[in-house]
């Protein structure tokens, strides 16, 4: 099932994201489970001002990606749709962005610190 | 706040920034000049004006000093020599912002100007709270007959230093008329010390004056101590507080009163009062009562502090020297009016010879090089009475109180420095900062770690062939020559028909790897690479190339292990792994340090015109792997220009450069590759890629379509090659061709569109020809 929803620009973001886990093998995928350790609620809104909420869970079996707000979530994340491409894209430093208040996250702040990591290696970088 | 005023008591104000010039004025004490200049404005009067008259005059005098000073080092040095002297005041402009001093004739024309903008005396007057301690002072110097003459000429100053930012004013009638007036000032000045000793035996400044002057206090000085104390007490409000009526302070002023106590010659009088709570304003008496409290404890370290200032730098002693004989210049030159004629001509002629003269004059036959042993003298002679003097004088608990009570007006008895710390004291304390550090420092971490794999994907060790492979029926002789001359697909397929021939042909199974690179196929390019070294360890090039597809897919540490091996099985360069320490750590940090090491070696034994292409290419996979993208363009730019038709090295230059977020550098490399190779399926992707990132979707997905639709041409081809009887036997209908990544990038093109049928389409039937009616390849 697609995490793709209409309207929203990160929504292709979540949908790449969701690929790469699919395309890695099981044992990547709880590497990456055991590296991050954590749930990640994502409440984005997009200019029309609606707010979608995806659930990035990388810390149950194999990680998986889904539509709506997590049952239990270790850090819950507001940001702006566009904020959210361009984190992904590297056009933004996460960092920065926390500490400008563009991002608010509640709960295991610490967590945060991995998300930019976890996106990079999403991200569809160029092949040498 | 024009707190200088406050203190003098006096209608006229200072600099803009008392505080400033008071703290100044603390640190570097001129007040024993200007404690002998003030009063003589006085002499009529009654000497009680003294002591409030003369913090003003500190900072009159100081900046009067001072721009000497700055005069005289801005361009006296030329003139003749001061060097020793300058040494000594450099302890002085250590404390002061410089002015620009450009030269000796200025201090003259400073000078005057000083004297021009009177009428800022009156500016302050406004100001509230300043109105009120002005009240106070005026009325204290009321009741001591103190008369208002003193603030004048050192708020001259004062206001000149505001108004006159530049030093180059014309000089104006009025100006010279009000220099002229100033300088009959500094002429009572010059005779004041005398008049201070002689005239005024009843007050304060005449006891102090006779203190310098005889150790031994003669009895009519202490009467008029005695008497002066007793009007003080008089003045204390009767109202005012128990505790302050019991002061020691008040106690000691009634011993005074009553003669049980005098001050001793040069001693400072010891007091042990209570601290009083501030009660701001109610009277002179009181805040005097107050200084005397709470400045107590400080005004010893102040004393001390201005004696070892003197003892180090003599500053203040040599500006007291220099007043001392401009006065006698003055005298030497009679006529005050004569004086702004005087100082019209210094401006042509050199101010620094007139001050020579005014040495010689001073100090009889004396070279201008004798001026330091001139200050010894001075400093002994005068100076060392007048620290004796401020000692028992407490006049630096004055001028300290009376800042305090400023402040306690201010911030309700909390200095500013302290309300700064106290807000700025969460931001060092809050947990909430410290977690933002630990924050910071573990997302350092994981920007240098990064999140990478281990090359465990099984399909990287079993290369996967093309079924019904049309070359596996052609002569092994041939195929070579077919992979080299053929388009990617049919260079792959003979490749493939090559090493199933014989999987020992590291060669063949290398430019496999290398050709399923170009194909945007990483998985399989992995195994035929591994294949390729596993069956020649030394087949250099084929490590090089895996370290390219592992670094692909962020397989870091098997990047460096590839690129180790590189080095331990190349003839030329494994002599580096002698001398670059090996390091047992296996995290990518530490792997990272040490293979770079190595290559950086390897580029130093080839250096300058011999660079090896394959180094630079080596060193700049690396940094991508580390992310340092700049270096890594360096390296790839130094191979280029070794390699330019190499259109794999184009196109690594262009995704590096592209992933520093360098787009439109990037896409202009892709375009070299492609123009040397049209074929190139990595450098179409690639662009489609640097599109996507510049937001232009459309052509992104183009260039996918275009890069799909050739992977497809070589299906079909190969399909009509095989023949009619295998075409129809294909399951997968030349799917395979196609690279997935190219369709998952396709998708989230089709996503970013808008086209979620289309993405649909991505997963499912992989139709080229479903998106041919709307896009163009």
């Amino acid at each position: 099932m697609s995490v793709a929803v209409e309207g929203f620009k990160s929504s292709a973001l979540l949908v790449q994201l969701d690929e790469h886990f699919k395309s890695l093998t099981p044992a990547q995928r709880k590497e990456q489970v055991a590296k991050v350790k954590g749930v990640f609620q994502f409440n984005v809104k997009n200019d029309a001002g609606t707010i979608q909420s995806w659930t990035l869970d990388l810390k149950n079996g194999e990680g998986s990606i889904s539509v709506g707000a997590a049952k239990k979530a270790d850090i819950t994340i507001d940001i702006a749709d566009q904020i959210f491409v361009d984190l992904a894209e590297g056009k933004a430093n996460g960092q920065k962005l926390f500490m400008s208040g563009k991002i608010k996250a509640k709960g295991a702040v610490m967590l945060a610190t991995k998300l930019d990591a976890v996106l990079k290696s999403a991200q569809t970088k160029a092949k040498l | 706040m024009s707190f200088p005023s406050l203190v003098t008591g006096g209608a006229e104000c200072g600099p803009s920034n008392p505080m400033n010039g008071l703290v100044k004025s603390f640190s570097r004490d001129r007040s024993l000049h200007q404690d002998r200049i003030g009063p003589s404005r006085n002499a009529g009067g009654s000497s009680s004006g003294f002591r409030t008259a003369h913090p003003g005059q500190q900072q009159g005098g100081d900046q009067f000093s001072q721009e000497f000073l700055q005069s005289q080092q801005g361009g006296q040095q030329e003139f003749f020599e001061f060097n020793e002297m300058t040494k000594e005041l450099d302890g002085i402009h250590q404390h002061r912002a410089p002015i620009t001093a450009p030269g000796g004739p200025d201090w003259a024309l400073d000078f005057m100007q000083q004297n021009g903008p009177v009428q800022q005396q009156h500016t302050f007057h406004n100001d509230a709270q300043f109105q009120e301690f002005e009240n106070v002072f005026r009325s204290a110097q009321q009741q001591h007959h103190g008369p208002q003459v003193g603030g004048g000429w050192q708020s001259e100053f004062a206001a000149f230093e505001q108004t006159h930012g530049g030093l180059d004013h014309a000089l104006q009638p009025e100006q010279i008329a009000a220099f002229e007036k100033a300088f009959e000032d500094a002429k009572q000045v010059s005779q004041w010390e005398s008049e201070f000793q002689t005239e005024n035996p009843q007050g304060w400044a005449a006891e102090f004056a006779a203190q310098e002057a005889n150790p031994a206090a003669d009895q009519d000085s202490k009467e008029a101590l005695a008497k002066t104390a007793g009007m003080l007490l008089e003045s204390v409000d009767p109202n005012s507080s128990e505790k302050f009526k019991n002061s020691s302070f008040m106690n000691f002023m009634r011993r005074l009163r009553d003669q049980e106590v005098a001050i001793e010659g040069n001693k400072l009088v010891e007091q042990t009062t209570p601290v009083i709570s501030v009660n701001a304003g109610s009277d002179w008496a009181a805040s005097f009562n107050q200084q005397q409290d709470k400045g107590k404890g400080k005004a010893t370290d102040w004393s001390n502090e201005f004696e070892q200032q003197q003892q180090k730098t003599g500053g203040s002693t040599w500006t007291t020297d220099f007043e001392k004989r401009i006065e006698q210049h003055i005298q030497n030159r009679e006529a005050g009016g004569m004086m702004s004629s005087e100082f019209a001509k210094q401006q042509e002629s050199s101010w620094a010879e007139e001050f020579s003269g005014v040495a010689h004059m001073a100090g009889g036959s004396t070279a201008p090089g004798d001026w330091a042993s001139q200050f010894n003298d001075s400093r002994q002679n005068v100076a060392q009475d007048w620290v004796n003097e401020f000692n028992s004088s407490n006049a630096a608990e004055e001028l300290e109180q009376a800042f305090l009570q400023q402040q306690n007006q201010l911030n309700q008895n909390e200095s500013w420095v302290e309300t700064y710390r106290k807000n700025i004291a969460h931001l060092a304390q809050d947990p909430v900062d410290k977690e933002w550090d630990s924050l910071q420092k573990d997302w350092e971490k994981h920007e240098a770690t990064g999140l990478g794999y281990r090359a465990s994907d099984p399909r990287y060790q079993h290369y996967t062939f093309e079924q019904n492979n049309p070359y596996m029926v052609a002569d092994t002789s041939k195929l070579m020559d077919l992979a080299a001359r053929g388009n990617l697909t049919e260079s792959i397929l003979a490749l493939e028909a090559a090493v199933q021939k014989n999987s020992a042909d590291a060669a063949a199974w290398h430019q496999l790897g290398l050709r399923q690179q170009e194909n945007e196929r990483e998985t399989m390019a992995i195994a035929a690479l591994l294949k390729a070294v596993e069956a020649n360890p030394k087949e250099l090039d084929a490590w090089l190339a895996l370290a390219v597809s592992y670094t692909n897919e962020n397989c870091r540490v098997d990047a460096y292990d590839a690129l180790q091996s590189w080095v331990e099985n190349s003839d030329q360069y494994k002599g580096v792994m002698n001398s670059v320490p090996a390091t047992k750590g296996r995290s990518a940090p530490e792997r990272h340090e040490y293979v770079t090491g190595l290559f950086l070696e390897a580029a130093r034994t080839n250096p300058g015109e011999n660079l090896d292409p394959d180094v630079q290419i080596a060193l700049g996979v690396l940094f991508n792997v580390s992310e340092e993208y700049e270096k890594a363009v360096d390296c790839f730019r130094a191979a280029l220009n070794l390699r330019p038709e190499d259109y794999m090295l184009w196109n690594k230059y262009g995704a590096t450069l592209a992933n520093s977020h360098n787009t439109t550098a990037a896409i202009e490399a892709y375009f070299n590759a492609l123009n040397i190779n049209p074929s190139y399926i990595r450098a179409r992707y690639n662009l489609a890629i640097a599109c996507i990132n510049l937001g232009q979707h459309r052509e992104a997905a183009e260039h996918l379509l275009s890069a799909l639709s050739l992977q497809n041409a070589g299906d079909a081809a190969r399909g009509l090659m095989v023949g009619a009887s295998t075409a129809g036997a294909q399951p997968d209908g030349g799917i395979g061709g196609m690279s997935q990544n190219v369709w998952e990038t396709l998708k989230m093109a089709m996503y970013m569109l808008g086209r979620s049928d289309l993405a649909h389409r991505c997963e499912t039937t992989r139709d080229l020809d479903a998106f041919r009616d709307e896009f163009d390849f």
